[in-house]
């Protein structure tokens, strides 16, 4: 639907006729390129689950069938559960962290008068290829100021890559929250404590609780940063990141626990947005 | 945050909104100043993990020497196609969603499968297109069925083409969604107001809608083009090793602990991608800044 | 937008937080640095931490070695890839968090220069005095010229390549077929496949060293001029269209096979063995020229000095080099350790079943007469390391 032709060069009323039936008719053909985009997200996600019960998943030809990946991800080596459970920690902290931190700057940011160039510093993270910033952030406390990495410094990775969605979840919440209402509240003798715990944490509930779930998964499936920022520690997609070398097969683990974790993660997602833009029509 | 309960101070300042200049300065510091930090670093030599403190050009003639350079003008040239293709494709999908999808039902379908892919994590699936696209692949067996060809295209996988079209489906979300945020801000009222005044379909779609919808054309743009720019596994995955892009110099480069040359080309990658959105908000300039695609989140 | 008067922040309350909060970030490295500095020197008497490549493992199951020495297994995944390994050791201290750190032997050199690892006692190896001389005295476990024992080897193959027999035409193992499948060979024209890194100019280079295509002296360790030489003959290949694609994964190796995207492809023995299981019908190559004969090792990280349980150390390493180890890891990926004979022996007393006990002793033979060809020792680490990077990125980017 970009321009056919300038403007200018339609001289006639038929030409523009001619142009508006067009586009008219162009429109369902649009619609349809867009969907096929869509779909080509999600091929490769049920592609993986249905070769996940596969017993050839390299070969791409789903029979014959089987769970013997499941059994061997679930019976065999157990050797992904403490990654795992790394992984499910440090999502809660990240989570934690940006529920509170989003809370903070995200009631606070609607209000100000120069908020362009704050709201711009904390969406940095977005402007700035994961990458590069996984090796500037390396470089710095490793290189530079000689720290020793840590959990610490996974956690900060998590953290710098999830705030921003966080902030943004929060975002939505807070800038359309009502400040009269707290007005009000102030004006009836409510303290600031008052005022905040009582009025706007309810009322932001949908926002914090968003930004708390995309904090845990954009944590747990975090890798680009994660690999300049770790010391030795392991993450389950890092740990997926280190068998890929091994001299033995990761098709359990590749295709069994990703389908699982995709699963689930959809699911929490999916839970997140209701939360976020569908519980007011509820109510 | 009923544990900040006994600190009486933090409480009030929390509740003040007082934690913003705290977390602010903390923010800027460890985060902002790092990541900027890697162009000082660029103009230094290491040995083994340490930098040596004495300024030196060494790092930029080994990405002019190495195939650093190369490897940048792949990556913008790859990225950059697939950003506008993605903005053909998105724009008339976009359009559609925020002006004239009737079906809440749809509507909501559509705005999940939008969000979702934001939180999954891309590398295990990738491989998947492996036995799609491949010589004895999905594809391949189709057109062959149908004697539409003779011989396998071996082009469709590990090739730059097959690159294009890994990156089509993970960054289409963020071309989308800034895109239909700002046509949702356009009121309904003046789109009318256009068509009343005798302007037709394209006239006011030419002269109201697009140059309303500007803001969101950058911000997706930029949403699209940056995140790509950094991507891990498509090149790795569909590209077969073929197509080297800016994550496998760059992690090629860590692997010899080549830290100045690594430093370098992030730095370039870095100013490269700065001043591209530099330019994109200066052609906002005129119609109000970036910040108004945000406002859409309102609504 | 309404503007509320109680959640505005001054410039002066701004600028006081700002204050505080800056002077808190200077503090922070130097507390920081005081709470690593602390946690550092905890160990566990009784527990082997080891750090290693998944290819160590005998599949989630240390209970022989633990029934055998009396010492509990802790092992961390290691990424097999020498950059990794020089992260973890260098950059992130992992000799302070195990007892055992294990790479591809040769990774050593800058190690040893910058004082990140001790020196074995072989005397406190019982099992060692019967390792094959050939690997007693390798080049890669004694650095390039000394004498000096740094590693102790784990489990070691000989690497070649694999190939469609019947679909090439070609004979299968023990016949030999030539090197030239991968690099220059009408038959596999767009249908071979090499590795992304710069292992692969290695490889090269040994192919040419036997053509005598170019004046290269050690493939293993070229000088910087060698390396070029070698990477403009990859980029000629490269332009008649010899390659496919470049793996970097175990499964890439697996898909390329059984996907048929590949004839002849660099790889593991064991993406043999795995494709096919999966249906492909592939050989792994007996060559006249060249086989990559590569070992892992194990390390001991300075900090154990300190720590006080060498000798728990040496116990882990007498059982890597014992027969138990062999006899496990032997059948399942056609690797052998330092002790074949004893893992014969180890494997017959507990009565394996008779192809078990075949793959032992075939390894045995196989690797004897792969072991004889003078070409060549691998070195994971070459002096020219940055060079061969570079040359690599060179190839792969024309």
């Amino acid at each position: 639907m970009t321009a056919l032709s300038t403007p200018g060069t339609i001289r006639s009323r038929r030409g523009i006729m001619f142009v508006d039936r067009m586009m008219r008719a162009a429109r369902p053909f649009g619609v349809a390129i867009g969907y096929l985009w869509v779909t080509l997200i999600y091929i490769p996600i049920v592609w993986l689950a249905v070769m996940s019960v596969s017993s050839r998943p390299l070969t791409g030809v789903p029979y014959p069938l089987s769970l013997e990946w499941y059994d061997s991800l679930f019976s065999g080596d157990l050797r992904w559960l403490p990654p795992l459970e790394r992984s499910l920690i440090l999502g809660i902290i990240v989570s934690v962290l940006c529920m509170i931190a989003a809370t903070m700057v995200g009631r606070v940011l609607p209000q100000l008068r120069r908020r362009g160039g704050l709201l711009a510093a904390f969406l940095a993270p977005l402007f700035v290829p994961a990458l590069v910033t996984g090796v500037s952030m390396f470089m710095f406390y490793r290189a530079l100021i000689g720290l020793k990495l840590g959990d610490w410094s996974l956690i900060l990775a998590h953290f710098v890559w999830a705030f921003p969605f966080a902030l943004l979840a929060m975002l939505v919440v807070s800038s359309r929250f009502d400040i009269r209402m707290s007005e009000a509240a102030s004006d009836l003798g409510a303290t600031n404590w008052q005022r905040f715990w009582q009025i706007e944490v309810p009322l932001l509930r949908p926002g914090i609780i968003a930004s708390g779930f995309f904090g845990f998964l954009l944590s747990f499936n975090e890798l680009p940063l994660s690999i300049y920022m770790r010391a030795g520690q392991m993450t389950l997609p890092l740990h997926l990141w280190a068998e890929s070398t091994a001299h033995q097969s990761s098709i359990p683990l590749i295709y069994g626990m990703s389908t699982l974790v995709t699963f689930v993660s959809i699911i929490i997602v999916v839970v997140a947005l209701r939360l976020l833009f569908f519980r007011k029509e509820q109510q | 945050m009923v544990f900040l309960n006994p600190f009486p101070r933090l409480r009030r300042l929390a509740a003040r909104g007082g934690f913003i200049a705290p977390f602010t300065i903390v923010w800027v510091l460890g985060v902002l100043v790092p990541v900027l930090g890697v162009v000082v670093f660029s103009f230094f030599d290491s040995r083994g993990v340490k930098f040596i403190f004495e300024p030196t050009l060494y790092a930029y003639e080994s990405t002019f020497s190495h195939a650093g350079w190369q490897v940048l003008l792949r990556s913008v040239r790859i990225t950059a196609t697939v950003t506008v293709i993605e903005l053909i494709v998105a724009y008339p999908f976009a359009l559609w969603l925020a002006k004239s999808a009737r079906s809440p039902l749809l509507k909501l379908v559509t705005f999940a499968a939008l969000t979702v892919p934001f939180f999954l994590s891309p590398a295990s699936r990738t491989i998947v297109w492996r036995v799609i696209l491949g010589k004895n692949g999905l594809i391949n067996t189709i057109l062959l069925e149908l004697s539409i060809i003779s011989e396998p295209l071996d082009w469709l996988l590990f090739s730059e083409p097959a690159v294009h079209f890994g990156f089509f489906g993970p960054y289409f979300p963020n071309m989308v969604w800034p895109l239909f945020l700002s046509i949702t801000l356009i009121d309904d009222e003046i789109i009318e107001a256009s068509r009343d005044l005798g302007g037709g379909r394209f006239h006011t779609f030419w002269h109201v809608i697009l140059p309303l919808s500007l803001p969101g054309i950058v911000a997706g743009v930029i949403f699209t083009f940056v995140p790509m720019m950094g991507d891990t596994v498509v090149p790795q995955t569909v590209g077969g090793g073929a197509v080297l892009m800016l994550s496998s110099e760059i992690n090629s480069l860590f692997s010899v602990l080549n830290y100045p040359v690594a430093a370098a080309v992030s730095a370039l990658a870095l100013i490269l991608v700065a001043v591209f959105q530099l330019l994109m908000v200066l052609v906002l300039r005129r119609t109000g800044g970036i910040a108004h695609v945000f406002e859409g989140l309102r609504r | 937008m309404v503007k509320s008067t109680n959640l505005k922040i001054n410039r002066r309350r701004f600028m006081k937080g700002a204050v505080g909060t800056a002077a808190a970030i200077t503090a922070a490295p130097m507390i920081a640095k005081g709470l690593t500095r602390q946690a550092k020197a905890d160990y566990k008497p009784g527990t082997i931490r080891l750090l290693g490549g998944a290819s160590t493992l005998i599949p989630g199951d240390w209970t022989q070695f633990e029934k055998d020495t009396g010492l509990k297994m802790e092992f961390s995944l290691l990424k097999d890839d020498p950059g990794v390994f020089f992260n973890d050791v260098m950059v992130n201290d992992a000799g302070s968090r195990y007892d055992i750190i294990s790479m591809l032997a040769g990774v050593q050199g800058p190690l040893v220069e910058g004082d990140w690892i001790i020196p074995i006692d072989k005397s406190r190896i019982p099992n060692w005095a019967g390792v094959e001389p050939g690997v007693k005295s390798n080049p890669q476990l004694t650095g390039m010229e000394s004498d000096v024992l740094w590693g102790v080897p784990m489990y070691m193959n000989a690497d070649t390549f694999g190939y469609f027999p019947e679909l090439l035409n070609e004979p299968r193992p023990p016949e030999e077929v030539s090197w030239n499948l991968v690099f220059d060979n009408e038959k596999t024209l767009g249908q071979s496949a090499v590795g992304d890194n710069f292992y692969t100019l290695t490889f090269a280079a040994a192919y040419m060293k036997y053509h005598n295509l170019a004046t290269i002296d050690k493939p293993e360790n070229m000088t910087a001029s060698e390396v070029a030489a070698v990477a403009d003959y990859m980029i000629e290949r490269k332009k008649a269209g010899q390659f496919r694609t470049y793996w970097s994964t175990f499964d890439d190796q697996i898909s390329n096979f059984v996907n048929g995207e590949t004839l002849a492809q660099v790889c593991w023995e064991p993406a043999v063995k795995e494709s096919r299981k999966q249906g492909a019908d592939i050989e792994y190559a007996w060559t006249p020229e060249f086989y990559i004969k590569w070992m892992a090792a194990g390390f001991i990280p300075v900090q154990a000095e300190d720590r006080g349980n060498l000798d728990e150390i040496y116990a882990a390493f007498d059982w890597f080099c014992g027969g138990a180890y062999g006899a496990l890891l032997g059948p399942l990926r056609g690797y052998a350790t330092p002790r074949p004979d004893l893992a014969l022996e180890w494997a017959k007393e507990r009565e394996y079943t008779e192809d078990k006990i075949e793959a032992i002793s075939d390894n045995l033979d196989k690797l004897k007469f792969k072991y004889s060809n003078p070409l060549f020792w691998f070195l994971a680490v070459p002096d020219t390391l940055k060079e061969h990077e570079r040359e690599m990125a060179r190839f792969m980017n024309t």
